[in-house]
């Protein structure tokens, strides 16, 4: 038996790898062992880790330095206290200002939709936030897959944010700075001042920005940034490995160091944009959302749908099934949606239901255009293996929103979905095609 | 109120509170994140039999270790998850430990205060902004492994700073 500070030292240095997700399989196994030999540790486990969280979430970090007023009476202290209070009530009123621009306002909510909850950086949080309000630093949560919000700076740089996605802004001094710790984001940079460059941090890269157009996609491994024009500078963190990405190119940056980190054309060289008008989907590669089921039998490998809550102020939450498939999310090659495309879209279900078909447009040369759908009532139930297959003209797809451009033709696509009310319909889906113009 | 929109309230204002939790249990961000999307779920499934007369987070966080113990049950032959009589365990104890968790909180914000100004910037790289720790490695040519190191005693000394704190409140246990 390890004396008390021995564990306690020991565990210390377990947690602090667990927090930083560094921990190996063998060392998991030593915390474990700690934990269930010592209930004191079980406790100190629980303060470690309510420490860590509640540090990533403190706004403390910017208050005064010891010495510098907490110190002294007790009414001295009382009247700290109550400076402070007053100083976060203070801020609490000037985060969200429907009025005209001040100074320290650094961008505004030009449209959005879906659950969204802003933090601003005294920590007071808003879940009603309205297009045209001016927000100063923080952080910005859209909760739900049917979620996405534009933002423009003052500059007129601008960024979309769409799916369930967090991200961190501010501009100061040092330039923009953006933290998507999660999500896909999409940017359309002015020109920025000279030796400041618009910074965007992910969990596995990190960019720079003078003036450019380009798509950030932000999974916990490994994040891939898509140019469409001006030059990206793009660093893995895994190695400090750097990356110029220029127009028309995407890298991919791992957390790891052993997969391929090279800009590399989007598609075909010589063309002055470079797309593609058909499309095929691939699993595992492109599977965004959903259970990845393996071949069995008859049945190839498919994408079976799982629960998902959307949420919204003012609208009852929604309760579906679905899987969400990368498009152009995925594939190194942007996919444009021409005049007389369709999909094609082959699944199987235990019984006959409702299916939603939808997809996210942005513009080809950046930024969201809007969401799509189309429903269908398919019928299974003369075919033994469920199996269903959909042909939907993309031209006759619904816009989701009535300010989202009425034909999607054009436009880029990032991703589909397929979804149901019903779980007892137990939808999978073997594959999406896209069929171009013949 | 409307119940689908005292739902939706209920959820957005406590959401974080529940994720806390659930991070106790699955200290990896990502699978954390899956689990609550999950609790979500079944939170407005069994919404017509939440009693509006009592706590919605306790309420909230049944359903979330239910679903932590349904998590573990698929993750059960990775090798990097708790065995679930651990979980067990540290759910029994944030149980006892969930009424100090807000002065704890507290006692952090005033031990905080008291780094010298080089731990404050170690916590401020780690803390405020991703990736952060490594360039300032980079560029002052400190070992990263170093400053890792050092979080790891700043974090141990605001442990030991608010379990002070919490002793001179009369918290025994802290």
């Amino acid at each position: 038996m390890l004396d008390p500070h021995d564990w306690k030292q020991r565990l210390n240095a377990l947690l602090s790898r667990l927090v930083e997700e560094s921990i190996s399989a063998e060392e998991l196994s030593e915390l474990e062992e700690i934990l269930e030999e010592y209930p004191d540790a079980q406790q100190h486990y629980l303060h470690y880790l309510g420490l860590h969280v509640d540090l990533q979430h403190s706004k403390s970090l910017d208050a005064a330095p010891a010495g510098s007023g907490a110190t002294g009476s007790k009414v001295r202290r009382i009247a700290f206290l109550a400076g402070a209070a007053a100083a976060i009530v203070l801020a609490i009123i000037l985060f969200i200002q429907p009025g005209p621009a001040e100074p320290s306002s650094i961008a505004r909510i030009v449209k959005l939709s879906g659950a969204i909850v802003w933090t601003g950086d005294g920590g007071k949080m808003v879940n009603s936030l309205n297009a045209g309000d001016l927000i100063k630093g923080g952080t910005l949560e859209t909760l739900a897959a049917n979620s996405w919000a534009e933002i423009e700076f003052l500059d007129g740089s601008t960024i979309w944010v769409s799916g369930s996605a967090l991200l961190t802004l501010s501009d100061g001094e040092q330039g923009k700075f953006i933290h998507l710790r999660r999500g896909d984001l999409s940017a359309d940079v002015a020109a920025q001042p000279a030796g400041k460059p618009l910074r965007l941090m992910t969990p596995s890269a990190e960019a720079e920005v003078l003036g450019t157009q380009f798509n950030i996609t932000a999974g916990p491994d490994s994040t891939r940034v898509s140019v469409n024009e001006g030059l990206v500078s793009v660093e893995r963190l895994a190695d400090g490995s750097v990356q110029e990405v220029p127009a028309n190119h995407l890298v991919v940056a791992a957390l790891e160091k052993q997969s391929e980190f090279k800009a590399i054309p989007h598609g075909v060289p010589g063309f002055p944009w470079s797309s593609i008008e058909g499309w095929q989907s691939q699993f595992p590669r492109d599977v965004r959302r959903g259970d990845l089921q393996l071949p069995v039998a008859q049945y190839p490998m498919r994408l079976r749908a799982k629960s998902c809550l959307w949420i919204e102020e003012g609208r009852e939450p929604d309760l579906h099934y679905s899987v969400n498939i990368g498009v152009s999310a995925t594939s190194r090659v942007p996919v444009r949606l021409s005049e007389n495309a369709r999909f094609r879209v082959r699944g199987r279900m235990t019984s006959s239901n409702r299916v939603l078909f939808g997809f996210r447009g942005n513009y080809l040369r950046g930024g969201f255009a809007g969401k799509y759908f189309s429903w269908r009532d398919v019928d299974v139930s003369g075919h033994p293996d469920g199996n269903f297959e959909l042909d939907i003209e993309v031209a006759k797809m619904t816009p989701q929103r009535n300010y989202f451009p009425a034909s999607p033709v054009g436009l880029e696509i990032f991703d589909c979905w397929a979804l149901t009310h019903e779980e007892r319909a137990g939808l999978e889906i073997i594959s999406v095609e896209l069929i171009g113009a013949e | 109120m409307d119940p689908a929109a005292e739902f939706v309230r209920l959820w957005t204002r406590h959401q974080a509170e529940v994720e806390r939790y659930v991070y106790m249990m699955i200290p990896r961000a990502v699978d954390a994140g899956e689990v609550i999307q999950e609790v979500s779920v079944k939170l407005w499934e069994k919404w017509e039999r939440y009693d509006q007369s009592r706590p919605f987070v306790p309420w909230a966080k049944k359903f979330a270790w239910l679903e932590v113990l349904k998590w573990r049950q698929k993750q059960a032959r990775e090798r990097l998850v708790f065995s679930s009589s651990l979980l067990e365990k540290i759910n029994a104890a944030h149980e006892e430990e969930e009424p100090v968790m807000e002065i704890r909180r507290r006692a952090l914000k005033n031990c905080l205060t008291k780094l010298n100004p080089q731990e404050r910037k170690w916590v401020k790289l780690r803390y405020g902004r991703h990736g952060a720790v490594k360039q300032e490695a980079e560029r002052t040519g400190v070992r990263l492994h170093k400053l890792y190191y050092a979080l790891e005693k700043i974090r141990g000394q605001l442990l030991e700073c608010v379990g002070r704190t919490m002793r001179k409140e009369g918290w025994s246990d802290a």
